[in-house]
């Protein structure tokens, strides 16, 4: 009998070591796994106690910012500023995160800014996790008069602040309110009209006439034509058998640069072709229309690799090929005239800031990159200046103020719908220039975008001391 | 110590004595912690009070009544149910009053046991009379049994008395014990001896196998009758380990394994119930959300205790259903980490070596020592059955974590089992000391019975 208890007590043994060893198994080989499951309750939980960090616009005014109930100790995310959603975009336990509270999540959680022995004492002592402040380029007051400029328009307005490439206002209609994101979800992402959607940064849009800008920029550099250039032909064309108009009602244009100022297609086809492929292909990549624009938000470009401008040469000259663009995109193009021919990094988030601590700044996403000569670009200036003196961006005039700009049309799907399109900038003192990209879906009225671009300049002008 | 050992009791009380502070430091502290956590007012401690008054009393009458005892075994059931009220207090505070009656019943009953007299005759002479009493039990439940959660499609094990709830399965498991134990002393002999040729291999004559396959059988019924996969696997697995302990042979063991693995499968054809247990098993991840749901969540919640657990009131085992009776050791390895759910195993396995150290010790007295087996056997075999379903090592079985779960009838056959074994041991120690006393005994006999 004891020989046979002393196997029993060591086969027993044997299985309370393996439930130890499965006990270790699951703990720490398989640990990280099953904590991070996404039907771990306990994810959730935690993160609802997480005091978020605020979200600051470049005066320090809270745009969205965490409360904790005292009662159960949950957290809540409160968005002051329902028109910021675009950028600030949003945070839900249930649908994640969207615009800066996504791009900036780590910073906002405060993961990353505690040693290991800091990390794994909160760990310990169940310490509330405390995230960081995050400051961006935003001016809520221009934000908000750009975002009602917009209203009613499906479309999206750029602020860029010259040199720096500071996003002063990024309105993108129709928008959402992120307070009331998980309320309207489910109708909010079957909208046709794409409320989640950041039109700006996301959107794809043919540039029509608005291309014209890089075209004759691209034509003016490599010194194959001039402005003077007299032109007797047709200003119109077709796409697809339907009438491509002019962006200003006019029946003639005497010379190439009146062409410009008053969006006239024709010309610009005939340009392109007289450029060939591989000019036209550089100045597009020296403009990054070729490629998302580095940025804090996620952003997109046309897929260079679906058509070729070779093949596509003329219908590429007045922005009806392949090649779209986002507003962003464009806000950069006038960008990079208002500063003479050098395009700016983008830049929106201007600092961070641990509890407690000092701001950090952050450097702006990308480099400043060279686009056209000098001389050329001061060129396109002066067209510019003409187009809202005398063509067809005159609603984008700002009294008191020299305003530069460009406006086009574009073809946009099969029903011959047209998108209008205004670029362009106003200098406020010799070094600093506020830029403008605006487009309007299923707008036939081209000046309709100048107005707005004019609204949207105005708004910051006139706030600027 | 079984050669050493003075013939003073002394240091065996003394040592109990250091081990149950040790426990009552650990419990108190724990519970004070959990105070805190759960932010209760400090009354709401007041069982572990009665807890601790079950343990001085438990110490101290012992001291009188079997003062050669085992000085092992009462800190660790005191640590083991006072671990256990701590988190029954945790997980579902409203039994815990009902826990801590339970607990005081318990304790009683097991001192009770400290009285039988050396023969044990009682238990002996009356064996078919209370296995026929647990049988009547059984029956009663399968006609009137309920389930407390009013589930009325959950299986219905329990006999319902007003607020108390009992489950007969429990005492029929202990009464078992006792059963077989007595049985075995004194029919294993004879059914070793008498074998039967057929070709060339030696079959146990058909009338001592009977009871192996009658033993089966009713397992079987059970698991039919009752869906209680726990409690047919524990008792056909406690009747294997006592009857391979009594005959020596394991050609029982690997039979019984056997035909306990044939019964499952056939269970797994038949039964709904079986059939899912089994398949959240093999393989529970792709349905996490749905009907292996419990057992994803288990392994999460030992996940996320990490080494050191999240502390007593600052994890989340609630997430598990019914995380207080079958679930409780991953509560502990969330809450106290891999540290205390190896510490709770490494109690079981101590508790289940006492016991057959025990046995070993009483092997003259072949009752005595099938009766200790018996109970460690019971105790080992139901913790790993949990701890193993627990840990996805096994298909989940039902059944408590002794001394730990919820539950008061498994406290309660748990309590009369270590007083089962507290007098066994106390019992061997005396033989011992009088064989020393008279050294001309033969000692040698002791290692070959």
């Amino acid at each position: 009998m004891t020989s046979s208890l002393r196997r029993l007590a060591a086969g027993l043994l044997v299985i309370f070591a393996i439930i130890a060893l499965s006990l270790s198994y699951w703990t720490l080989v398989r640990g990280v796994d099953l904590v991070t499951r996404d039907d771990n309750p306990r994810r959730v939980l935690a993160e609802q106690q997480i005091l978020r960090g605020q979200i600051l616009d470049r005066n320090e005014v809270v745009l969205a910012e965490t409360y904790v109930d005292p009662e159960d100790g949950v957290a809540y995310r409160i968005y002051y500023y329902p028109s910021a959603a675009p950028v600030i975009g949003y945070y839900s336990l249930r649908y994640g995160v969207g615009g800066v509270e996504s791009a900036y999540d780590d910073h906002l959680r405060g993961g990353g800014q505690l040693t290991y022995s800091e990390e794994i004492l909160q760990d310990l002592l169940h310490r509330q996790q405390v995230g960081s402040d995050v400051q961006i380029s935003l001016d809520i007051t221009i934000q908000q008069a750009v975002n009602e400029i917009l209203e009613g328009y499906t479309g999206a307005v750029v602020v860029i602040h010259v040199p720096d490439g500071q996003i002063l206002a990024l309105a993108s209609q129709p928008t959402f309110d992120p307070a009331a994101l998980d309320e309207n979800w489910e109708a909010l992402s079957t909208d046709p009209d794409a409320p989640l959607l950041n039109r700006a940064t996301q959107g794809l849009y043919q540039p029509g006439e608005s291309l014209q800008s890089v075209v004759l920029g691209a034509a003016l550099n490599n010194g194959i034509a001039s402005p003077e250039e007299q032109w007797r032909g047709a200003i119109t064309t077709t796409v697809d058998g339907r009438l491509f108009p002019c962006a200003a009602n006019v029946s003639y244009a005497n010379t190439l640069g009146g062409a410009y100022a008053v969006g006239c297609p024709e010309p610009f086809r005939q340009l392109a072709v007289e450029l060939g492929a591989h000019r036209l292909g550089t100045a597009i990549a020296d403009f990054g229309l070729d490629e998302p624009p580095p940025f804090t938000l996620p952003t997109e470009a046309a897929d260079l690799d679906t058509f070729s401008i070779e093949e596509e040469l003329a219908l590429t000259g007045i922005g009806q090929s392949g090649l779209t663009v986002s507003p962003l995109q464009m806000a950069l193009v006038a960008a990079a005239f208002a500063d003479h021919g050098q395009m700016p990094p983008l830049q929106l988030v201007l600092a961070t800031r641990r509890s407690g601590a000092a701001w950090q700044p952050v450097p702006a996403d990308g480099l400043p990159r060279g686009t056209l000569s000098r001389a050329s670009a001061d060129t396109i200036e002066g067209l510019m200046l003409r187009s809202v003196d005398e063509g067809a961006s005159q609603m984008a005039d700002v009294s008191g103020f020299t305003v530069a700009g460009h406006t086009g049309l574009a073809m946009a799907g099969p029903e011959g719908a047209l998108n209008a399109w205004f670029i362009g900038y106003s200098s406020y003192s010799p070094d600093e220039s506020i830029a403008v990209a605006v487009l309007l879906e299923d707008t036939p009225d081209a000046s309709e975008a100048a107005r707005i671009g004019g609204l949207a300049l105005a708004a910051v002008l006139n706030a600027v001391p | 110590m079984s050669t050493g050992e003075p013939v003073s009791s002394t240091p065996g009380i003394h040592r109990e004595r250091v081990l149950l502070v040790l426990a009552a430091i650990f419990v108190i502290l724990n519970r004070v912690a959990l105070q805190f956590a759960l932010e209760q007012p400090w009354y709401a401690s007041w069982p572990v009070i009665v807890w601790a008054g079950c343990l001085i009393a438990s110490h101290v009458l012992l001291n009188r009544l079997l003062p050669r005892r085992d000085p092992i075994v009462l800190p660790v059931i005191g640590l083991l149910s006072g671990w256990g009220l701590t988190l029954v207090a945790r997980l579902a505070p409203p039994f815990a009053v009902r826990q801590v009656i339970w607990l005081a019943i318990s304790s009683a009953a097991g001192l009770l046991m400290a009285f039988l007299p050396p023969g044990m005759r009682l238990l002996r002479r009356f064996r078919y009379t209370w296995l026929l009493l647990g049988l009547l039990l059984l029956a009663i439940t399968l006609f009137w049994g309920v389930n407390p959660s009013g589930d009325i499609y959950a299986p219905r094990l329990w006999l319902g008395f007003g607020i108390f709830y009992f489950q007969p399965s429990e005492i029929l498991k202990l009464l078992l014990v006792v059963f077989l134990a007595s049985y075995l002393a004194d029919k294993s002999e004879i059914i070793v001896t008498t074998p039967v040729k057929i070709g060339c291999w030696n079959l146990p004559a058909p009338a001592y196998t009977g009871p192996l396959l009658l033993m089966w059988g009713f397992c079987v019924i059970l698991l039919i009758w009752q869906r209680d996969l726990g409690a047919a696997s524990l008792f056909f697995l406690i009747f294997l380990a006592m009857l391979y302990v009594s005959t020596g042979q394991p050609g029982y063991l690997v039979t019984g394994l056997i035909l306990l693995l044939a019964a499952g499968a056939a269970g797994y054809w038949m039964f709904d119930v079986v059939r899912l247990r089994v398949d959240a098993w093999w393989n529970p991840w792709p349905e996490a959300g749905d009907r292996a749901f419990q057992i994803v969540q288990s392994l999460i919640a030992v996940a996320s205790g990490g080494i050191f657990g999240q502390g007593v009131g600052l994890g989340k085992p609630g997430f598990i259903p019914v995380v207080h009776s079958d679930f409780v050791f991953a509560a502990i390895a969330e809450e106290w980490g891999l540290l205390g759910a190896v510490g709770v195993t490494a109690c079981l396995a101590i508790l289940v070596i006492r016991a057959l150290r025990i046995a070993a010790r009483a092997a003259d007295h072949p009752f005595r020592a099938l009766l200790a087996t018996g109970i460690g056997v019971s105790l080992g075999i139901q913790s790993i059955l949990i701890m193993g379903g627990v840990l996805k090592l096994i298909p989940l079985t039902g059944v408590t974590l002794p001394f730990v779960s919820y539950g008061g009838s498994s406290l309660l056959s748990s309590f009369i089992m270590a007083g089962l074994l507290l007098r066994v041991s106390d019992l061997e120690t005396r033989v011992k000391l009088r064989r020393k006393a008279q050294p001309a005994v033969d000692t040698t006999q002791e290692l070959s019975a």
